[in-house]
């Protein structure tokens, strides 16, 4: 009865933290400052002329210009407008073609930081495509608005003191600057003029490259895929001069009507100019275009944030199984299982759709290789648990499962967007069994994590519920044994584990040495990756012979695990982004 | 404990005591336990920049010092009171948050940490290693010795030699195998590379050498003959004053010198600059010419901090002007009154709207200037200029100002040194050459008793061939009194080949529909000496061999992008302006094969030991059990 009552107190003291954090979030949101707006103030040598008009503005087709709009028409022509087949058409950039949805929430991530845009005067949220045509085709809509996003605290700081005070404070927590104010010769000189370090340099490339991407002209998409006859296999924009195709002149004249009712505000005729591209682009060159189906399922990959939604059956198996095993309910891990295998196979279709985007296996960045790790390790946690019918490695799995696509949803993992990979990673099919083989073998490591916890929990804690938990996790729920066989148990479990992931590590380490002398001419050049891979591996050769020579060999194992897991994120994630190396294209 | 190493402990019983203690100590996993963590350590030093390696140990402390205590003490006062044992554990995690705070703090007022951030070990001044020469220093080599002992040994007295086991033995022999098989790598390895032009090209011929991946060089040529001096005491990444004297490289004293070139000739290399520019200068020169010259900056705003400076020199087209977006800075020298009435005239009729100032000195002897403002659509105005700075652009409340700093009044230009700041460095370039600045002192005993002596600075060339040079990375030529010109190049050491080499064609191939490449196409043929040839692709991840040597893929002639005849190609097909040559890495493999059947021993070792090995034991058992339960009931019966 107490433990009930404290835990339903926790519960409230946890509900009570959550809100008052939650408010304390909404009251830290920084005040719209619509001053921003406000026409410049004006110069104050008088001998000086002002700096106007703004060079973006002069430079636009006169039918590009927007003849001024309020944020009401603005919404509403927003809200309008059916842009959902639009954005499925397809559109080649960055080597690839891509729907417009992926091109339009890559090239605001560019510009903006964020792949949805949130303007601070205006609280509706815009689909990317609406967005992003909008940027292109209404540029001075955004001219004065917080866009630019400046990602160096220090670069932001002295671009902000161009700002009126009073607005200052407010771009600069906002983290955006209007573009009209990088057109501005003190703007420039900053970002042109001589870097302190390679940071602030990286900084400045991050802001231009930013303004670059705000100054596209819609000219500049490549919509008309290439003619099966042609000799080029490129893209073309609707606007070259080479297209003589009767659907591209048609499609060029719609494009040209929804740039002129874009401008106007008017939805109706910019509605009818979309269906026309919507209808003529894909017929253009039907062989050549990407099929509906590849584009839609593109689409939905961008829309479930890369199927890492996955987390939320995850999540809930892992609580219903931790449940089960605390309670003794079977129907509760039936239930955990069931949500186990539906959070599995969300995981398995985002990999398996971005196999079939990217056109390869998935494993070849950061991103994906942290996806395919977690797969792998899920994977591994059901068969084992189906094979020994122990449900603790589908706890582990779900505990996995949910922290890495809780992560990978939440945190911008690098090379998170579909890009083609570097020519010598694409080239070689050994190299695609060593990145395999070493995924598998971290991803065993991963669960065997886990297992390693569960059996510390139960060694330091050898009350009737800890022993009752450990007993259902093993399949012993009708029979529990001992604490001692129980512990005995889980550490046969856990080297099952750490035995095969000691092998494939071994076997993954070779087979890229095998690989390196092949691409590299050297099959060992202890570049730090290959360093650390080879101390992971050790940590597991210690591991496998102290327990001749301990006491306490089951115990050691496990602190052991906890440590080689640890030491196994740093080989993946830490080499890679922190220390320089051949490997940091990977 | 096996019982083979059971028997053999009782044997070494009879052993002398120093022996004893030896051979146990080398049979025993302790040690190798021991020698592998001294192997992680040495990999983690190897491998984590020292700053980072600190960082890490200081914020590793100051969190888990106070958990582990506070864990303990939770862990004894939560058995009596669990309350008790939750606050102990409470007070644990704020003591390491504050610890967390204090050790961050220290970091940032350190500057150790920030100045080692990026420096692994062995690029510190004793060592100036590459990351291989690290790993295979003497400690290294003495670990891995120890431990490939430790391991056969421990082998032969503990493990039973039957075919049960072999999965171990096959493990353990494949480690050593390998350790074998890499030093014998190790000591015969070269690897390299070469540039080949493509047959249609001027510079295209047949290439009998590579440049070595490692080891700098110093090439005199002279004519057609070339010396080349391999500098393998060359530092990598650290700076050492050449004004001291801090190297000291004698290359006069090199075997061959003396040969081509005389005694007279005496070449040092006094010092190394491992990451530096050499940047041109206005100097004032009082030996020299009267040449006016304004050091000037641009601030932003009256008081504002600088983004730029630059010398105004009014006798250099080059340099005497200072210029933004909107507006110009001119220095103008010996201007008379009529002069600048005319500037004034044709300022004012002038239609763009670009703001002029120009600053004027009259008198070349005297440092008096004025100021003539010629704004757009306005008449000129002209002041004397009383204070050292003046606005040249405005912009809402802010503005851009010119100050003048200096005036040299016998400017001279000149090439100085200037190394590159820490933080303005590019990691991965660093102790590659790639910015590096050798001088080169040159000194000449000449007939008459005098000496004639040069320092000249240069900078790397990865390949010292006329093709790849450009203003910054280019030979320089000395004309020696008495011994004519000379061209000094830094470079790499040059390795021959037992063959020539000429590539055919060369095509980087794409991603469908960009620029990206996929992979690439050199067409190569062997020259044999005997008067044969082979001819063979070479692709990325499909390198061509003949024999040991292996040939593949590493860079290519990516041309200028910002060219607009980049893409322009002939009626072949061929680009004129990318794709003229490709680099290939060439390598020799000697020892390969018996790392190869190491590793293999290892692979196949291990899931015999995990898991056929106990599936034979359980197989024995069965078997050892059946046989005593049919012996028993045979008793019985």
């Amino acid at each position: 009865m107490k433990s009930e009552s404290s835990t339903f107190h926790c519960q409230r003291v946890a509900y009570l933290m959550f809100c008052v954090i939650t408010v304390c979030l909404l009251a830290n949101t920084p005040p719209l400052a619509a001053q921003v707006r406000q026409e410049p103030a004006g110069n104050t040598l008088p001998d000086q002329p002002a700096l106007s008009p703004s060079p973006i503005t002069s430079q636009m087709p006169a039918e590009m210009m927007s003849p001024g709009i309020s944020e009401q028409q603005h919404q509403d022509f927003a809200a309008q407008l059916d842009l959902s087949a639009f954005s499925q058409l397809a559109v080649f950039d960055q080597g690839r073609a891509k729907i417009f949805d992926t091109y339009a929430r890559e090239m605001i991530t560019n510009v903006f930081g964020k792949a949805r845009y949130r303007d601070r005067f205006d609280p509706t949220h815009y689909s990317p495509t609406f967005t992003w045509l909008d940027i292109l085709l209404n540029k001075s809509w955004y001219a004065d608005r917080p866009l630019i996003y400046v990602e160096v605290l220090e670069l932001r700081r002295s671009l902000a003191k161009l700002l009126p005070a009073e607005v200052e404070d407010g771009f600069l927590s906002f983290g955006r600057l209007p573009p009209s104010l990088l057109l501005t010769e003190q703007a420039q000189q900053i970002l042109n003029g001589s870097a302190s370090d390679l940071r602030l340099l990286k900084g400045r490339n991050q802001v231009l490259s930013a303004w670059a991407g705000y100054q596209l002209l819609p000219n500049s998409l490549l919509l008309v895929s290439p003619s099966p006859t042609a000799k080029s296999d490129k893209w073309q924009s609707l606007f070259e001069p080479t297209q003589e195709n009767t659907d591209v002149l048609e499609a060029r004249l719609a494009f040209t009507e929804l740039a002129k009712a874009w401008n106007e505000a008017d939805s109706k005729a910019a509605q009818i100019a979309i269906d026309k591209l919507v209808d003529k682009l894909p017929s253009i060159h039907p062989l050549t275009y990407p099929s509906a189906t590849l584009r839609h399922a593109e689409l939905l990959y961008n829309q479930t944030h890369k199927f890492t939604i996955g987390y939320l059956a995850y999540g809930v198996a892992t609580i219903l199984l931790l449940i089960a095993m605390g309670t003794q309910r079977k129907w509760l891990i039936r239930s955990g299982i069931a949500f186990l295998l539906i959070g599995f196979a969300v995981h398995t279709a985002g990999f398996a759709v971005r196999g079939i985007i990217s056109g390869r296996w998935p494993i070849h960045n950061q991103f994906e290789s942290f996806i395919a790790l977690a797969w792998f390790a899920c994977m591994m946690g059901i068969v084992l648990m189906f094979a020994k019918r122990q449900w603790m490695f589908g706890a582990a799995a779900a505990a996995l499962g949910t922290t890495a696509l809780l992560f990978a949803n939440t945190v911008a993992i690098p090379s998170h967007d579909v890009a083609q990979v570097s020519g010598i990673l694409a080239t070689s099919r050994i190299l695609y069994i060593h990145v395999n083989v070493v995924i598998a073998a971290y991803a065993l490591i991963a669960l065997g994590f886990f297992i390693a916890l569960f059996y510390l929990g139960v060694y330091y804690f050898k009350t009737d519920a800890t022993v009752r938990m450990a007993a259902a996790g093993l399949g012993e729920m009708d029979n529990p044994s001992g604490p001692e066989k129980l512990l005995h148990d889980l550490d046969k479990a856990h080297l099952v584990i750490l035995q095969l992931a000691f092998w494939l590590l071994g076997l993954g380490i070779l087979l890229g040495a095998y690989w390196a002398d092949h691409a590299w001419g050297r099959w060992w050049g202890w570049d730090p990756k290959e360093t650390w891979a080879l101390i992971t591996w050790i940590i597991y050769l210690i591991v496998i012979h102290l327990r001749f020579g301990v006491r306490k060999p089951h115990l050691v194992t496990a602190w052991l695990s906890v440590i080689g897991f640890f030491v196994m994120l740093w080989t993946h994630w830490g080499v890679n982004l922190l220390l320089a190396g051949l490997h940091s294209y990977a | 404990m096996s019982l083979k190493y059971q028997r053999i402990r009782q044997r070494d019983e009879k052993l002398p005591w120093l022996l004893k203690q030896l051979t146990r100590a080398f049979s025993s996993i302790t040690l190798a336990v021991i020698l592998l963590v001294l192997i992680v350590c040495y990999g983690i030093i190897g491998s984590v920049p020292l700053g980072m390696l600190a960082q890490t140990v200081l914020i590793g402390l100051a969190i888990f010092i106070p958990l582990i205590i506070a864990c303990m003490g939770a862990w004894r006062a939560g058995r009596r009171q669990w309350l008790m044992g939750m606050a102990m554990l409470g007070l644990g995690i704020a003591i390491a948050g504050m610890g967390v705070f204090m050790a961050q703090r220290l970091i940032i007022a350190i500057d150790w940490f920030d100045l080692y951030h990026t420096t692994v070990i062995y690029r510190l001044r004793y060592f100036e290693m590459t990351e291989l020469e690290f790993f295979s220093w003497w400690p290294m080599q003495l670990l891995l010795g120890l431990f490939v002992l430790n391991m056969i040994w421990a082998t032969i007295r503990r493990i039973e030699f039957k075919f049960v086991n072999i999965g171990v033995l096959s493990v353990h022999t494949g480690i050593v195998i390998l350790a074998i098989g890499s030093m014998f790598y190790g000591q015969a390895k070269q690897e390299g590379d070469t540039i080949l032009w493509r047959d249609d090209q001027p510079l295209a011929g047949p290439v009998s050498t590579f440049y070595d991946a490692v080891t700098p060089a110093l090439f005199f040529t002279v004519g057609d003959t070339k010396l080349s001096i391999p500098l393998p005491n060359l530092p990598r990444y650290n700076d050492y004053d050449p004004q001291t004297n801090a190297l000291n490289l004698k290359l006069h004293e090199v075997k061959g010198f003396k040969e081509r070139f005389g005694d007279q000739l005496r070449v040092t290399i006094p010092g190394f600059l491992a990451y530096a520019k050499l940047q041109t200068a206005w100097l004032n020169d009082p030996l020299t010419e009267p040449n006016p010259a304004l050091q000037v900056q641009l601030l932003t705003g009256k008081d504002g901090p600088s983004v730029t400076s630059k010398t105004l020199v009014a006798n250099s087209s080059m340099d005497a002007s200072l210029q933004g977006n909107n507006w110009t800075v001119q220095y103008l020298l010996g201007l008379t009154d009529q002069q600048i009435d005319q500037l004034k005239q044709s300022a004012s009729k002038q239609q763009t709207n670009i703001s002029r100032f120009y600053l004027i000195q009259q008198n070349p002897d005297q440092p008096v200037f004025v100021l003539l403002i010629c704004l757009p659509e306005r008449e000129a105005m002209q002041v004397p200029l009383t204070d050292d700075r003046f606005p040249v652009a405005t912009f809402e409340e802010h503005s851009l100002w010119v100050q003048i700093i200096r005036y040299l009044p016998n400017a001279r230009q000149t090439f100085i040194p200037v190394p590159v700041l820490k933080s303005k460095r590019i990691s991965k370039e660093e102790g590659t050459y790639l910015n590096a600045l050798l001088p080169v002192n040159l000194a000449m005993d000449l007939p008459d008793g005098k000496t004639w002596e040069r320092r000249i600075w240069l900078s790397h060339m990865r390949y010292p061939e006329p093709g790849i040079a450009n203003d910054e990375n280019r030979p320089i030529t000395v004309d020696i009194p008495t011994l004519g010109k000379i061209d000094l190049c830094f470079s790499r050491q040059q390795r021959p080949l037992p063959f020539s080499m000429t590539l055919g064609d060369f095509a980087m191939i794409p991603y469908p529909g960009s620029h990206m490449p996929r992979d690439f196409y050199s067409e190569i043929t062997l020259h044999y000496p005997d008067n044969t040839t082979y001819t063979d692709v070479a692709r990325l991840n499909n390198p061509m061999m003949s024999g040991r040597i292996k040939i593949g893929q590493t860079g290519w002639d990516p041309g200028d992008s910002t060219n607009p005849q980049n893409d322009a190609q002939d009626q072949n097909g061929r680009y004129l302006f990318q794709q003229r040559y490709v680099i290939l890495g060439i390598g020799n493999n000697v020892g390969i094969h018996i790392i190869f059947i190491g590793a293999c021993l290892i692979v196949l070792g291990i899931p015999w030991a995990f898991y056929i090995k106990p599936a034979l034991l359980r197989r024995t058992k069965r078997k050892i059990q059946k046989q005593l339960k049919d012996t028993e009931l045979s008793e019985t019966s």
